[in-house]
């Protein structure tokens, strides 16, 4: 253990942002949107996606979200996710947790394939990764200081009917939000829209790193629809994000994505990145420990 | 002034959805630990599964048929996505089928591509949708060589 902890601070997520090159993995490739693939069963996904953010009337910041995903049946994920931020001039602080589950309903493969999700959030005011946009949520709320923001605590439940397709290499998916605070607060909604394709369609015999069949390319679109109240566009704020993914032939990937405010309330620039890797058959690990 | 008691219990209220939510946490998280560590059963093998593809699937023709360059592409993304189940020479592992049994050699081309699509959702075997159709194919092509 290093004697300065200052020193251990800075090895350690340095050593964690690079683990991800040893191992595989295989992620979808977009931020905010879900599509209808799950976690292959029996296998854990440990993912960190940092996000940059340029707003106009505050501060830069980088917000952070690590995911650990876990495919309990072939028909069900489970995710849980630590939130971080810093702010500049200002502080660095954990902002809370997310869980949440993923069922696919229908066994088979259609033209539209449902999944459900539900997800529980304890996180507090001062959390800056904009994973969900929902409500009338603005760039305004981002300049509050950290110290006075995290002193709002949001405990929801959130509930997103997420709709997908695959054809011809593309895939479309449509997400719809729903979201509670339990503090009696009213329901908020948002969207998300996003489609991908990889660059290749035929796999190439080599192995190789750079091959177009390696990448997806693709676009996101989501914002927020107000609450049950106020439903609609007014005051709400929007996003429009290309995305690029990487995937290693290890299996590890790597994705980013520059993301543009499309009106007032939103923030101008973000920029997501993302490096996921996986451990397979995480399962058979635990059966080895109770034998 | 709100009373006293009245504070208590609002605080109390407030903490019941905390509380509930704990709670299916703490349970969800055992359950997914009970289901992960459990052995899973032996299922009815591929060729129950191989056997309920519909005609229309059955009669796809393989576009890269006989293609020594799609099975070597096939082959790579087998190594990819399936070795860690089926075992990089396809015998299967623990309840991963064995890609070498006349079941699967002998069903039809189409037949393996619309398996390989829709998966064995509930026996563990994902989707692989998320691929191109023509990468499904050579993935079919090259398991067609492991007789």
């Amino acid at each position: 253990m290093p004697k300065n902890p200052r020193v251990a601070d800075k090895i350690l997520p340095g050593l964690l942002a690079f683990l991800p090159l040893c191992l595989g993995a295989a992620e979808r490739p977009y931020f905010v949107t879900y599509d209808h693939e799950l976690e292959e069963p029996g296998n854990l996904e440990v993912s960190i996606n940092p996000v940059l953010g340029v707003p106009k009337q505050a501060n830069k910041f980088l917000g952070s979200w690590t995911e650990l995903e876990y495919g309990v049946k072939g028909w069900w994920t489970t995710e849980f996710y630590l939130d971080a931020q810093k702010t500049s001039r200002d502080s660095a602080i954990f902002t809370g947790f997310r869980w949440e589950n993923r069922f696919r309903p229908l066994m088979k493969e259609h033209w539209i394939n449902p999944v459900l999700y539900v997800e529980f959030e304890s996180l507090n005011g001062a959390d800056k990764t904009l994973l969900e946009v929902v409500n009338h949520d603005s760039a305004d709320d981002l300049a509050v200081p950290n110290h006075e923001a995290r002193s709002e605590k949001k405990r929801e439940m959130e509930g997103k009917l997420i709709l997908s397709s695959n054809f011809k290499g593309w895939n479309v998916s449509e997400n719809f939000i729903a979201e509670k605070n339990l503090n009696n607060n009213p329901w908020e909604f948002g969207y998300a829209f996003g489609v991908n394709r990889p660059l290749a369609l035929i796999a190439s015999s080599r192995r190789c790193r750079f091959c177009r069949e390696n990448f997806r390319s693709g676009v996101e679109l989501y914002g927020g629809l107000g609450t049950r109240h106020a439903f609609g566009f007014p005051g709400t704020s929007h996003y429009v994000a290309p995305i690029l993914a990487w995937e290693l032939p290890n299996g590890t990937s790597l994705r980013i994505s520059p993301t543009l405010g499309l009106n007032k309330n939103s923030v101008r620039t973000l920029l997501r990145f993302g490096v996921s890797y996986e451990i397979p058959r995480f399962d058979r690990r635990i059966r080895r420990w109770f034998r | 002034m709100i009373p006293k008691t009245h504070r208590n219990r609002a605080a109390e209220m407030r903490n019941i959805p905390t509380r509930w939510s704990a709670a299916c946490l703490a349970l969800t998280l055992i359950a997914s630990l009970a289901l992960a560590a459990r052995k899973p059963r032996k299922d009815d093998g591929p060729a129950a599964q191989l056997s309920k593809a519909p005609a229309r699937a059955r009669s796809l023709q393989n576009p890269f048929t006989g293609q020594s360059e799609a099975a070597a592409a096939g082959r790579k993304i087998y190594q990819q996505h399936c070795a860690e189940c089926h075992g990089s020479d396809g015998r299967g592992l623990d309840y991963a089928a064995d890609l070498h049994s006349p079941a699967i050699q002998d069903a039809p081309p189409g037949a393996l591509f619309w398996a390989l699509r829709n998966g064995r959702i509930r026996k563990g075997m994902p989707s692989w949708s998320r691929l191109p159709d023509q990468q499904l194919w050579q993935l079919v092509t090259y398991l067609k060589t492991l007789h």
